[in-house]
């Protein structure tokens, strides 16, 4: 006659909605998906390409099979109406195959596959994965090795090796990119007379007078939402990538880098200075990072440094967490800083993306679904129904978001480097990551040298 | 004012203190019942406004019920298939819950056996035990039964946990019964297992209706073992629903609103419905001690 | 005083009708349950038991078990801190669960008792909150708890106390209160309709009685209701304190552990070893549920043994 049953025993309907850094969806919760409404109004207007089944040469594969397919994202109807509209045309085009769709969102889709694998049956052909646990299937061996049966013109490469470090091997298709830039409100700088670089990177000093001049007015002048934990270790790690440079930066990952090195520290202490200023909105601790979004679209603050989903939010209807229809947007680099040798690196990494599970069946067929799926009418139709980049290659001049555009174009000036310690550190000291680090940056009571010495306990332990 | 009294210039201490009392009392019962309903009515009332109003107030009324919140339900889930899973799952398993717990509690209360006891007590003993825990080899389990992605392995998962707790309140129940009931019973000639069911089994209906709801409410809204043990869309219950509103970053405070509205209509109805029946039960049944 | 010979009156000697019957019979009635049960439950269980022995890991796509003894459990009792925050956790929550809760409730149960109008109103609506699940307790309370259009800070700002409005769940100082009285909200009617009908299967002569003997109002509660309701309040006490130590749903619904592990229990954390930690050691977590399960039948014995009366009261 208690609670004995754990009643709903749930792992996440709600998951905490953890944030922007982790590798997940972009954001979508609306209606119509891919309403481009902000400045380009032609995508809006054009109908979204088909995606007939003409395109494709003669199927190499037949059925007949039944593929078992377990999505995220049950909540974005942009990307269900993507993955729906790709499973029929191919149908279409194959008969004798047939594919099932289930949707999940993030923490009851890891659960179900965890056990699913871990019990040996009942895991399903095809599956979304990302950062969270993609590193551990893989080294499981639970993921299909993709490698020469992926259309490699549709699908760089490098779309892998910036997320995952297994060279010369394919695991999954990238659908989603996220690239992380500093997004501004380009109404408010042009009142207060400031700009941009051509660069589009300014340095830690001009960033910091700028962020002075926004609080001066009475502005946040950086938005956060750290409730989730993530978004305080991607805060952190961003610094320490800036300071510590690509090679350190990686190494923290293998344990070559230890928690005291200098610029560890140093990249530390400067992610905290800014707390210590006053430069985030002093509700951050208890904003999700959604809710942190809600303040930059409602011109609460000046800036707000996070991934490219920021955009398919935005699309969205302004009574769905949308932007204002006439908000000006602009995109930069997070600043460098002084010494630093990672200033070029931009912060670039894989959302999610579809496995195949290396016992299932139907390997070469899925691989083939996943080959029409990256077709560049598809990268199209993603970009447009979710306004997310992807790495897929679309071909060129196709009609996407302008701020999509000025992504990208940041993308061939800079370095790539996957700028997350969050998920991609493991056991003890990945938890130690998100408590002190992600949570402890946005807390009065931890310092610097408490997470230095957190951090290395916890790897000791993890030994 | 009278500076002879007791309470000096403190008039309202003059109050004959049945009057203060009363005023208490119904402070308390109306601030107590605000506590307990307040938030409930407010996420009904949040289920019919939109989000940019929630924002800006989060506390008003809406001018205009908006019922595109629920229709956004309907359209985005497959609700009322899921309501059919649910009812077929857990009515099912509340017939199974019931027949099997009287059955083992009575012979708990009333026969006298070696270890008896003891094996009362192993039942209880998992009632400390997570659920989360056993669900890998639960998983593991189901699969080779041919369990998996059914309705049938849910339904023996539901009746399996929730043995224990059925098991203790009817166990009570019947120890709580006089003997001379079934002596008599025995004396008419019946056997035990017809003493059981013509005779106990009537007589324990409180119980029984205690049992009943309190299983309801429990399964109805279990959301774990249903999500990791079906995967078919078609089968699943009405908490998995709920998902399609909890995304990763969507805001919408609205739909979810609506959404868990929804899920927990039944339960409340069901139990102002009836909430006699359960309340006699919890009288007559378990609660002696 | 007429109190103690009531008192002694209500005390039994009588026995139950206890039956002897022969084995068939007693399989027969036990076996669907005990079927089902051994299956679902204890083998799973047992199982788990087993595990937490071993450190499991996957290599190349099979399930690889090590045979590591107690090392897990060294580890659990020396080398964990998070471990020590949950259970610190827990064992918080529960006692000051049980130090709210049951008092309301019973205080409660007796003000319904002696209502003499809307008496089913007010039942009904107080034991709404029962029914929700934690899924949706975890969410209305987010909500409730939010910083920004929260309906706890309106609240507080609409009457006044502007200044008291605060990031509830956002603070290790206040993260696992606020969420000590989301359960007290949750089950503070249970606890109360448990009561309430112990104190109505109380026949009316007893009160009578009592009232005749000059007993009113607070010490007719203290001196015979409460007395003989013990047992019902030793029961709900000991149930509140083990729901609470197990505390999963509710937690990673709202904070998920945070802030700064403030409100992570042993619940969460099991979860958190055995799906989330990137090596998938589903033995640790095993251990952890080991460790845990142990230290609630602790506690319940306990419990028991300092609450219950043997003393029953048949009347």
């Amino acid at each position: 006659m208690s609670t004995p049953k754990n009643p709903t025993g749930d792992l996440g309907g709600l998951t905490r909605r953890e944030s922007l850094r982790l590798l997940g969806t972009g954001a979508m919760a609306t209606l119509g998906g891919g309403v481009l409404a902000l400045h380009d109004p032609a995508p809006a207007a054009t109908p979204v390409p088909q995606q007939t089944a003409a395109a494709t040469a003669a199927p190499k594969v037949v059925g007949p099979a039944s593929i078992t397919f377990w999505s995220m994202w049950a909540s974005e109807p942009g990307k269900r109406k993507f993955v729906d509209d790709t499973i029929a045309a191919y149908q279409t085009a194959h008969p004798g195959i047939k594919i099932t769709v289930t949707w999940y969102e993030k923490a009851p889709l890891n659960q179900a596959l965890t056990t699913a694998f871990m019990a040996g049956s009942g895991a399903p052909d095809m599956f979304y994965e990302d950062v969270i646990t993609y590193n551990q299937f893989i080294d499981s061996g639970w993921m299909a090795d993709l490698k020469g049966k992926l259309d490699e013109n549709q699908f760089p490469l490098e779309g892998f090796e910036v997320s995952m470090r297994r060279p010369g091997k394919v695991y999954g298709v990238p659908l989603e990119g996220i690239i992380s830039t500093v997004w501004y409100n380009a109404k408010i700088f042009r009142d207060m007379g400031i700009t941009v670089p051509d660069s589009r990177q300014m340095t830690q000093k001009e960033f910091e007078t700028v962020m002075d001049q926004v609080k001066a007015k009475g502005l946040i002048p950086l938005a956060g939402g750290a409730a989730d934990t993530a978004w305080g270790g991607f805060h952190g790690s961003s610094f320490i990538m800036r300071v510590a440079g690509k090679d350190k930066f990686s190494g923290l990952l293998d344990k070559r880098t230890t928690w005291s090195d200098p610029d560890v520290v140093q990249g530390l202490r400067l992610a905290k200075s800014w707390f210590e200023k006053g430069y985030f909105n002093d509700t951050i601790q208890t904003l999700k990072a959604t809710e942190a979004y809600q303040l930059f679209f409602q011109r609460k603050t000046a800036m707000i440094y996070v991934g490219s989903f920021l955009l398919s939010n935005a699309t969205n209807p302004p009574d769905k967490g949308g932007a204002p229809t006439d908000f000006e947007f602009g995109v930069m680099m997070f600043p460098s800083v002084d010494g630093g040798k990672g200033n070029r690196l931009i912060g670039n990494r894989t959302g999610g993306m579809y496995s195949v599970y290396s016992k299932s069946k139907y390997i070469d067929i899925c691989a083939d679904f996943l080959n029409f799926m990256g077709r560049p009418e598809g990268a199209v139709a993603w970009m447009q129904y979710t306004n997310v980049p992807t790495w897929l290659k679309a071909p060129a001049g196709a009609k996407v978001h302008p701020m999509l555009t000025e992504q990208l174009k940041l993308l061939e000036t800079y370095e790539r480097q996957n700028p997350e310690l969050t998920n991609r550190l493991f056991n003890n000291e990945g938890a130690a990551f998100n408590k002190w680090v992600g949570s402890g940056m946005f807390d009065k009571s931890v310092t610097v040298e408490q997470m230095v010495k957190e951090l290395t306990d916890a790897r000791r332990r993890d030994a | 004012m009278n500076t002879n009294s007791v309470f000096g210039d403190r008039p309202w201490m003059q109050l004959p203190w049945w009057v203060v009392r009363t005023l208490l009392v119904a402070a308390l019962l109306i601030g107590y019942t605000l506590f307990t309903l307040g938030p409930l009515l407010w996420v009904v009332v949040l289920s019919f406004r939109n989000n940019t109003a929630i924002y800006q107030n989060p506390f008003a009324l809406p001018s205009v019920l908006q019922w595109s919140n629920y229709l956004e339900v309907f359209h985005r889930t497959n609700l009322p298939m899921y309501f059919v899973n649910s009812m077929i799952v857990v009515i099912i398993a509340l017939i199974g819950i019931v027949i099997f717990a009287s059955m083992a509690a009575y012979a708990f209360a009333r026969f006298s056996f070696r270890f008896s006891n003891t094996i009362f007590w192993a039942f209880m003993a998992t009632l400390m035990v997570p659920h989360q825990v056993v669900l890998v080899p639960l998983f593991k389990t189901l699969g080779p039964l041919g369990l998996l992605n059914t309705r049938q392995g849910l339904i023996a998962v539901y009746i399996a946990f929730s043995l224990p707790i059925s098991l203790y309140i009817l166990r009570a129940f019947f120890q709580q019964i006089p003997g001379e009931l079934a002596e008599a019973a025995k004396i008419d000639g019946a056997d035990d297992w017809k003493t059981f069911w013509r005779v106990m089994f009537p007589v324990a209906r409180p119980a029984v209706a205690t049992v009943g709801v309190f299983n309801f409410i429990l399964l109805w809204n279990e959301f774990l073992f249903a999500l990791v043990f079906i995967r078919d869309d078609m089968l699943r219950t009405l908490p998995l629903g709920q998902m399609h509103f909890m995304g990763e970053y969507a805001e919408d405070i609205a739909g979810m609103a609506a959404a868990v509205t929804l899920a927990t209509l039944p339960v409340i109805l069901l139990y102002v419905v009836l909430a006699e029946q359960f309340q006699r039960g919890m009288a007559a049944g378990a609660v002696k001690g | 005083m007429a109190r103690e010979a009531l008192r002694k009156k209500a005390v039994s000697t009588g026995e139950k009708g206890i039956m002897k019957v022969r084995g068939g019979v007693i399989a027969l009635f036990l076996a669907p349950a005990t079927l089902f049960y051994t299956v679902l439950v204890i083998y799973p269980l047992v199982y788990n038991f087993y595990l937490s022995f071993l450190r499991i890991r996957a290599v190349e796509g099979t399930i690889v078990e090590q045979w590591v003894g107690l090392r897990h459990f060294e580890r659990i009792f020396f080398d964990d801190p998070v471990f020590i925050q949950a259970a610190g956790n827990s064992l918080t929550w529960a006692v000051a669960s049980a130090l709210i809760e049951i008092p309301v409730g019973v205080l409660l149960a007796i003000v319904l008792s002696r209502l003499k109008f809307l008496v089913r109103f007010f039942r009904t609506a107080w034991f709404m909150p029962v029914l929700l699940s934690y899924v949706l307790l975890g969410q209305l309370w987010s909500w409730i708890y939010r910083g920004d259009i929260g309906l706890l800070n309106a609240l507080l700002r609409a009457i006044g106390l502007g200044s008291l409005a605060q990031p509830w769940l956002g603070q290790t100082s206040t993260a696992l209160g606020a969420l000590i009285v989301v359960t007290a909200w949750h089950w503070v009617g249970f606890t109360m309709v448990l009561c309430l009908a112990a104190v109505s299967s109380i026949p009316s002569e007893l009160d009578d009685a009592a009232r005749i003997d000059g007993a009113t109002g607070w010490r007719l509660t203290w001196d015979i209701t409460l007395p003989l309701i013990r047992n019902t309040i030793a029961t709900a006490t000991i149930l509140v304190f083990i729901g609470r130590m197990k505390i999963f749903d509710l937690v990673w619904v709202a904070t998920r552990g945070g802030p700064l592990g403030a409100t992570e229990t042993v619940g969460t954390y099991i979860v958190q070893r055995a799906f989330f930690f990137g090596t998938l050691d589903q033995g640790y977590a095993a251990a952890l549920s080991t460790v845990w399960f142990v230290a609630i039948m602790v506690v319940s014995v306990v419990l028991n043994r300092m609450l219950w009366s043997p003393e029953r009261y048949e009347y």
